[in-house]
């Protein structure tokens, strides 16, 4: 690639050191984002993907490390950066917009304020009536209506659709490069949640910024993204194009979140799927794969080793001993 | 919001009226009266005295009487020492009162609030540990028992302020410090858990992730907010300053309100006792009403609850 | 971990049956919530030694009075305002005199309990001298501005002093000569009972009237709490002091007006805890089974709130005491000479120069008992709260 990746993160590893011991959430991952490139993180709770991308802009919770790795943004090293640079990096670089609406608004302070102030922060050139008038910019962007008379309103006098649209503002206030929206529309109404994936649709045709999209969703993903990263108990499991994602799926896990993707067409009356099992501890994860108790081809070998990455194409990647040339027997299966 | 402020308007006006209402009968019902205690009194004496202050009329007419006089700011007569009224009494020990409160006050904000902020925001450090432990101290010793300890160590042990009297400033500091330590504590403790809890919240996470700097994330965003529970308490506080300042008074013997307040009530001087009861829960009730609309100032929120 | 190619891994291919997999993983034995309220209390080291420092101080007021020999009451007007510890002066040939604050001389024997006084002989007071006689020989009290000194007889200054704990009064006495020791082991009867009666009335009135407003909700709950909130609007120690100019000082005044006002609390508390409680379904299920309110209300709703309730009574024991304690000071409470924590304040304050251990003794027995209370309730409140279960 002769373009240089906007994001690298190389094995990266983060822990929560709580009283019962490390919580390891982010095991030894490694991925890079180019500019103008969206990527789904896919995975259940405990997967690790929230925590990865909060490694990114180092605002973990005081109990978390980023034990080992390296994060490089736009070449820069970010876990080595003082902590004017990383604000820097997090007002005018990177914007992220949170899971929850409702709670991720300062609830006495208005809107307008809170979207100005981003812009005021690092930016001493631009006056108060400038930056208001961006403000109102920026809200007719995520098509909030009658922008100026929402610039001040309190947060509890919107709707969750519109605080959530309010957090799009902010996010994009300084013309962030990357954009980090974790599990956007977790929190609010199905219909409401095709609204914000098509306002997403849109930013990134109108500001060209590279977006990582969170979510547990992989209906969501193959809306939106170009390229996915599916992750499971703080590894990823496999990486690659949206289409190979689909349709030349390399992973058990995969498989069984695609499988659980409730059709239309099915009968009414069938069960819904679910994969059996939970995730595994975080606190004393197994040492192999750490999918295998819920994997219906495991084997002995998963259950000692955790498997590297086999390459299916140049984008393509996935964990998994089934893909193993020297694995005996039926050629490697995909797909279904 | 103007709904809010007339019903809380209305409260006061409604709870002034059961105090006095209140305070009026309960002295009446207070068997002999107030001149058949202590003096033995022969009885065409007691009938005059007790026709020139009014007490044979019935007792509805009395109620009007007093609450009419109320309205004029005229608490009557002192039953105790002839020829005073109360209001003299009231204006005699005010300002001694006034100043011993107003320094309480000051302590109590420019101390016991930045405490319990530093204290949250060096969570599990040496200082909060230290703050804590000050604190719980502060706030467990009832206050005239902390004024005996305070006492007996910078005024007898070590004679660096006056035991009683308020000839010189520092006769104020001890008292003031003694009437303080409470509250201070108190608010520093809510206001470090507030903090705690302020911090912890979602939207603190967002103006992080904003990169704004350290000092507007903690100032604005965690402050404001930290701020309303800490005002709920206000109230509370100036009821511990009022309770208190009976006691201390009489201990350091500071020539206030309190200190009249006991006296009125060893010697059994009623009107004074009504008339000071009703002062001061006028200023209780006073006080809640102001930070009643202060609250209305830093929580936006209240005009969506009073919806 | 990642494999490298040249390490050499053997692979065994066989398939995982279902047992292989390791089980979800169990977190332990779990325990029931009262077993675990247990645990986290007595872990508590602060919250154990509370409970020690609360039993002891019971024991002491309940028991103490009986054992000292003395009563709260018998005034030894001689022997007043006799520090804990006192100082001995031995003269050459043994005697040991103990000079009382009130300028007379005691006999005293080495162990420091004194015994006969020594009525002076003549007193020279242009010299500012007593002069005393005993055994046949003259000693001489000079009390002249640099202090007490002891002359024997060639008015020379005696030469052994000693400092000994006070064995006739182990506390000292009061201004009356009574023993601080009964009087603050029987003062703390008081105070405690005080405390305890109080808190048990606040309980009761609290939980019914919390109880009922909460159950039946509706306006009945409104107009219920409305009339709390008129009265919480007063600080209660106003109410006090008049209901106690009211009734007149005495314990069971007291008591009644400390009752009567600190149940507005517990009233809301309960309250809360029975709306929030109220719409679980188990109450559902009473009630569709036809049990009466009453019943539901004492069976079901209060168990569950029980926990709150009981840490909110432990944190206003030491209130109650202070209550009492301060109402007594200003003179209100506990009628003397029945003495209470607060009555002995009220006396010691003013001999806080001459005589500091009179205002002390009471005031460390006060601060001890409400810290052990209070860290007591802090424990309970952290044990109880389900949210920190692990």
């Amino acid at each position: 690639m002769n373009v240089q990746p906007l994001l690298v993160v190389n094995n990266l590893r983060t822990s929560f050191f709580t009283f019962s011991g490390e919580v390891q959430a982010v095991r030894n991952v490694s991925f890079e984002l180019v500019d103008g490139e969206i990527i789904g993180i896919v995975g259940e709770s405990g997967s690790g993907k929230s925590v990865m991308c909060l490694s990114v802009i180092r605002l973990l919770h005081e109990s978390g490390q980023i034990v080992d790795g390296q994060i490089l943004f736009d070449g820069k090293n970010v876990l080595e950066m003082s902590k004017k640079d990383l604000r820097r990096l997090r007002n005018n670089q990177i914007g992220m917009v949170f899971q929850e609406p409702m709670t991720s608004l300062n609830p006495t302070i208005r809107v307008g304020t809170q979207i100005i102030e981003r812009i005021l922060a690092l930016n001493k050139q631009i006056s108060k009536e400038q930056a208001r008038e961006k403000a109102k910019k920026l809200l007719e962007m995520v098509k909030i209506p009658d922008a100026k008379m929402h610039l001040d309103k309190y947060p509890f006098e919107l709707s969750g659709g519109m605080r959530q649209r309010v957090m799009f503002a902010i996010a994009i206030a300084c013309d962030p490069r990357l954009l980090i929206l974790d599990e956007p529309t977790t929190a609010l109404d199905v219909t409401i949640q095709s609204q914000i994936l098509k306002l997403i649709r849109n930013l990134q045709e109108e500001t060209d910024a590279s977006i990582i999209l969170i979510t547990h969703n992989l209906g969501v993903v193959a809306e939106t993204c170009k390229r996915v990263i599916v992750m499971y108990g703080g590894m990823i499991m496999e990486e690659g194009l949206i289409e190979e994602i689909f349709y030349e799926t390399a992973h058990q896990y995969t498989i069984g979140l695609k499988k659980s993707i409730p059709d239309i067409n099915k009968v009414v009356g069938d069960r819904l799927f679910s994969i059996p099992g939970s995730p595994p501890s975080l606190l004393d994860p197994p040492k192999g794969c750490p999918f295998y108790p819920r994997c219906d081809k495991a084997m002995k070998v998963c259950v000692e080793n955790c498997p590297p990455y086999f390459q299916l194409s140049p984008t393509h990647r996935s964990m998994c001993w089934l893909l193993d040339p020297e694995m005996p027997g039926q050629p490697n299966q995909r797909g279904q | 919001m103007l709904n809010y402020i007339l019903k809380r308007f209305t409260m006061m006006l409604i709870t002034l009226f059961i105090i006095i209402t209140a305070t009026f009968f309960l002295m009446q019902a207070i068997p002999g009266g107030p001149f058949s205690f202590d003096r033995v009194l022969p009885p065409s004496v007691k009938e005059a005295l007790e026709a020139k202050y009014n007490l044979d009329k019935p007792v509805i007419e009395q109620y009007f009487d007093y609450l009419l006089g109320i309205i004029h700011f005229d608490f009557g007569p002192s039953y105790v020492y002839f020829g005073q009224t109360v209001n003299e009494m009231m204006a005699d020990g005010w300002p001694a009162s006034a100043k011993l409160a107003g320094a309480a006050t000051i302590l109590i904000i420019l101390l016991g609030l930045p405490m319990g902020i530093m204290a949250a925001l060096n969570r599990n450090k040496p200082a909060d540990r230290i703050t804590m432990v000050i604190s719980t101290v502060g706030v467990v010793v009832p206050s005239f028992v902390m004024a005996t300890f305070l006492l007996y160590f910078f005024s007898i042990k070590v004679e660096l302020l006056p035991t009683f009297g308020v000839e010189s400033y520092k006769g104020y500091i001890l008292p003031a410090v003694c009437l303080a330590i409470g509250p201070v504590c108190g608010i520093a403790r809510l206001a470090r858990s507030s903090m705690l809890d302020t911090l912890s919240q979602d939207y603190m996470r967002t103006a992080e992730s904003k990169g704004l700097s350290r000092s507007r994330i903690i100032i604005v965003h965690g402050l404001r907010n930290s701020l309303i529970p800490v005002t709920t308490s206000l109230g509370m506080i100036f009821a511990a300053l009022l309770t208190g300042t009976f006691v201390i008074e009489k201990i350091f013997a500071v020539p206030g309100l309190g200190r009249y307040f006991v006296f009125s009530i060893t010697n059994r001087d009623y009107t004074a006792v009504m008339g000071l009861t009703i002062l001061s829960s006028a200023f209780m009730v006073v006080a809640v009403f102001i930070i009643d609309m202060i609250y209305l100032f830093i929580d936006p929120r209240i005009k969506l609850y009073e919806n | 971990m990642i494999v490298t190619q040249q390490e050499q891994l053997v692979k065994d291919w066989t398939p995982l049956q279902q047992e292989d997999k390791y089980a979800e993983t169990t977190t332990g034995i779990t325990l029931s919530y009262w077993q675990d309220v247990r645990r986290r209390l007595f872990k508590n080291k602060v919250a154990v030694a509370s409970i020690f420092v609360i039993i002891m101080i019971m024991l002491a007021s309940i028991f103490g009075p009986l054992l000292t020999g003395k009563t709260y009451d018998a005034q030894q007007l001689a022997l007043r305002n006799m520090p804990p510890r006192i100082e001995i002066q031995t003269a050459n040939d043994g005697t040991n005199f103990y000079v009382h604050p009130d300028l007379k001389i005691f006999l005293a024997e080495d162990n420091g309990y004194v015994s006969e006084e020594l009525a002076p002989l003549s007193a020279n007071l242009s010299d500012k001298m007593f002069i005393f006689e005993h055994n046949g020989n003259p000693y001489y009290l000079s009390f002249s501005t640099d202090g007490l000194k002891y002359l024997d007889e060639n008015q020379q200054p005696l030469p052994q002093r000693k400092t000994t704990w006070n064995k006739n009064y182990l506390l000292g006495t009061d201004s009356l000569g009574r023993d601080m020791l009964t009087r603050l082991l029987y003062g703390g009867r008081i105070s405690l009972m005080v405390a305890f009666i109080v808190t048990i009335s606040t309980m009761l009135i609290g939980v019914i009237y919390g109880g009922i407003s909460g159950y039946y909700g509706g306006n009945t709950d409104i107009l219920m709490m409305r009339v709390v909130e008129i009265l919480m609007a007063i600080p209660s120690i106003i109410y006090i002091i008049l209901l106690m100019v009211y009734l007149g000082q005495g314990v069971y005044n007291i008591l009644i007006a400390l009752a009567l006002t600190s149940w507005l609390g517990m009233a809301q508390l309960v309250r809360g805890q029975v709306l929030g409680l109220k719409e679980q379904e188990f109450v559902l299920a009473a009630k569709s089974a036809g049990i009466s309110p009453f019943k539901i209300i004492l069976n079901h709703l209060l168990p569950n709130s029980i926990g709150p309730i009981i840490v909110s009574a432990t944190l206003s024991i030491p209130g109650a005491i202070a209550g009492e304690a301060f109402m007594s000071f200003i003179g209100l409470g506990v009628r003397p000479p029945m003495p209470s924590w607060g009555i002995l304040s009220n006396e010691g304050i003013n001999a806080i120069r001459s005589s500091p251990y009179q205002i002390l003794l009471p005031s460390i027995a006060i601060s001890l008992t409400m810290f052990a209370f209070n860290f007591l309730g802090d424990g309970l409140r952290d044990a109880l709260d389900p949210k920190l279960r692990v």
